[in-house]
């Protein structure tokens, strides 16, 4: 049986009252686990990363940590135990890479004490591995989104946490970096062990690179399970509003969801009928 | 790369010390006064300073003018950096300064409501007034500018302007209807001047200065974790609310101090940090420090300027860190024009 590293029970949140943004929510993060969590623009994502990050106090509801209340760590303690990637990062100094990766040391420093050279080796180590070394010794407004958002994920991991939570971090990135961000978080879960809740509004990124899925609709569990079990054509297009169709991947069998547009079933109708009356078929599938 | 080691800082800050105080041996010994130095009669006339006896012709002029001066200058230039460096940091916004949020402005007007109050020139309880006024011009520019939750620096400088104005007129409203003997003294102190005041009113000044100092510098870290914005601060164990408002309060405690004795003096808070940040980098445990050593050298150097310029007459300090700051302040707005956009 699996370690739940995170565990969440009955959880509800609002903004305002009466307008419950998060309800009912349980799920747990099993350790060494990937857990993707997609859903509409509202549909909660964001909210309960917050949430979960204890910047939110919820309505109602438990979250654990290791089996324990998130109230009943201190801040520094739960920065030691989680860290948290944001979409994107904007810092107003002019900081150096290595500066930013340091400041993951923070919840492991007294007020007045200044970084040891192993908390040096630990962000040293962090940032080399999300291949940033060579890096360290620039700006952090000079790099690239993609650059950028690896040291963000480097000053996470040199916070020695045993919980990532990565709100949608690919959503500024391209195509590559997508890609490479998401490979290098699977990679570092395995070596490390952590457990990594990220958000994405990219259904085939989450199939890819979660080991379960949770489908979050209007602040509620909409599934839980696995891509191939989760990702179903008819549920996903009855959350979005559109029509998906799901293409299982080759040797995975992964499956990949692709939209159907009206304009495209229309002229594959047009196309069918066209063939058909040649053959004297029925157009009607 | 310069990290912020020990080494590292004890050594700038130990440069600066020693800038410092070369910086105060120059102002004693320089000003429209031609002053015979003599090591021994000097070494004797400040023991007898020490001594409160009296003091005679050059001796008089070093200890009882120039050095309680130079002394003031340090203070308030040093008290300006530090909460400007802290304004920036608690702001995130390399443009704020306590003149140009218009918390000089606040401390200035509530400063004369109590010159009026305890009708008289003198210090007492002006501080404890000015403060206040600090406080309230802090936070009224803040919800001034504060866009769905966020503080965009167009809007927080386009509030410290309105909240300028708006304490400038009632400055102004007070000075037009009271017929206290003390206003023309308060016009000239509007404009920024140091003065020669007595050690007891240093010694007041510097003893309002302590928390403040001790609370801000132990703050640096934490203003660094703010640069990545208030949630990841937290989320690094940052107790944000109450970091906040110990940057406003004590931040404001400074400003305050610094206008009852010297009015408003202005860009200082801005020039020294944007300086030492180009000079060391952002590090707030190596800036903070630095700046309220680099304030007091700047400042107490502008003040010679001040005095000297047109001897036998003195042009008020403000006048001068005005001209050099406008001009600055455009500089740095013209250089990083688009990310005021946003």
């Amino acid at each position: 049986m699996k370690f739940k590293t995170l565990e969440v029970r009955g959880l509800s949140f609002s903004f305002e009252p009466g307008k419950p943004v998060l309800s009912q929510l349980t799920f747990a993060l099993e350790t060494g686990e990937m857990l993707g969590v997609i859903g509409p623009n509202g549909s909660g994502k964001s909210t309960l990363i917050r949430v979960l990050a204890n910047a939110l106090a919820p309505d109602s509801g438990q979250i654990l940590v290791k089996e324990m209340a998130i109230q009943k760590f201190s801040r520094r303690e739960l920065a030691r135990k989680i860290a948290v990637i944001p979409q994107q990062s904007q810092i107003d100094f002019p900081f150096r890479v290595l500066e930013v990766v340091l400041m993951g040391r923070a919840p492991y420093l007294k007020r007045f004490e200044l970084e040891s050279k192993r908390d040096l080796e630990i962000a040293r180590a962090a940032l080399a591995s999300t291949d940033g070394l060579e890096l360290e010794n620039r700006f952090i407004d000079e790099i690239s989104g993609g650059e950028k958002q690896r040291v963000i994920l480097a000053r996470a991991l040199a916070q020695e946490p045993e919980i990532l939570l990565a709100d949608e971090p690919t959503t500024y990135l391209d195509l590559h970096h997508q890609t490479k961000f998401m490979s290098l978080l699977s990679e570092l879960r395995r070596q490390k062990n952590i457990s990594i809740l990220f958000s994405t509004h990219d259904l085939n990124l989450a199939s890819l690179f979660a080991d379960r899925i949770l489908v979050l609709d209007r602040g509620q569990v909409a599934g839980l399970g696995k891509p191939e079990e989760v990702l179903e054509a008819d549920i996903i297009s009855k959350i979005y509003g559109i029509r998906l169709k799901a293409v299982p991947r080759i040797l995975s069998k992964k499956p990949l969801l692709v939209p159907e547009l009206d304009s495209e079933m229309t002229a594959l109708k047009n196309y069918a009928t066209k063939s058909e009356d040649g053959s004297q078929g029925q157009a009607d599938q | 790369m310069a990290l912020v080691t020990r080494s590292r800082l004890f050594s700038i800050l130990g440069l600066f010390l020693l800038a410092l105080i070369f910086s105060i041996l120059f102002a004693l010994f320089f000003g429209p006064a031609r002053i015979n130095f003599n090591f021994f009669e000097m070494t004797r006339q400040f023991i007898a300073l020490l001594r409160s006896e009296p003091l005679s012709g050059d001796g008089a002029i070093v200890f009882r003018v120039r050095l309680p001066r130079a002394l003031l200058a340090v203070l308030v230039g040093g008290g300006l950096a530090l909460a400007g460096a802290s304004f920036q940091a608690l702001l995130r916004n390399p443009l704020a300064d306590p003149y140009i949020l218009g918390v000089s402005g606040g401390s200035a007007f509530a400063a004369i409501i109590g010159m009026i109050f305890s009708s008289s020139f003198s210090f007492g309880a002006v501080p404890i007034f000015a403060f206040l006024g600090a406080l309230a011009a802090i936070f009224l520019a803040i919800a001034a500018a504060r866009t769905s939750g966020k503080l965009p620096v167009i809007t927080l400088l386009l509030a410290g302007v309105v909240v300028n104005a708006f304490f400038a007129a009632l400055v102004m409203f007070l000075l037009s209807v009271s017929s206290s003997r003390h206003l023309p003294s308060a016009i000239y102190w509007m404009m920024g001047q140091i003065s020669s005041r007595s050690y007891s009113a240093i010694g007041l000044t510097a003893l309002y200065y302590l928390p403040a100092l001790l609370v801000l510098l132990a703050l640096g870290r934490d203003f660094n974790l703010f640069a990545l914005g208030e949630e990841p601060a937290g989320q690094l164990g940052v107790n944000v609310e109450r970091s906040k408002l110990l940057v406003s309060i004590f931040a404001s405690l400074l400003t305050a101090v610094a206008v009852s004795v010297s009015g408003l003096i202005g860009f200082v808070g801005l020039m020294v940090p944007h300086i030492i940040r180009m000079a060391f980098g952002p590090d707030h445990r190596l800036l903070l420090p630095a700046s309220f050593l680099f304030g007091g050298i700047f400042l107490l150097l502008c003040d010679l300027v001040a005095r000297v310029i047109i001897a036998p007459a003195e042009l008020p300090v403000g006048v001068i860190t005005a001209i050099l700051g406008g001009p600055f302040f455009i500089w740095l707005l013209h250089r990083s024009r688009e990310q005021f956009s946003r």
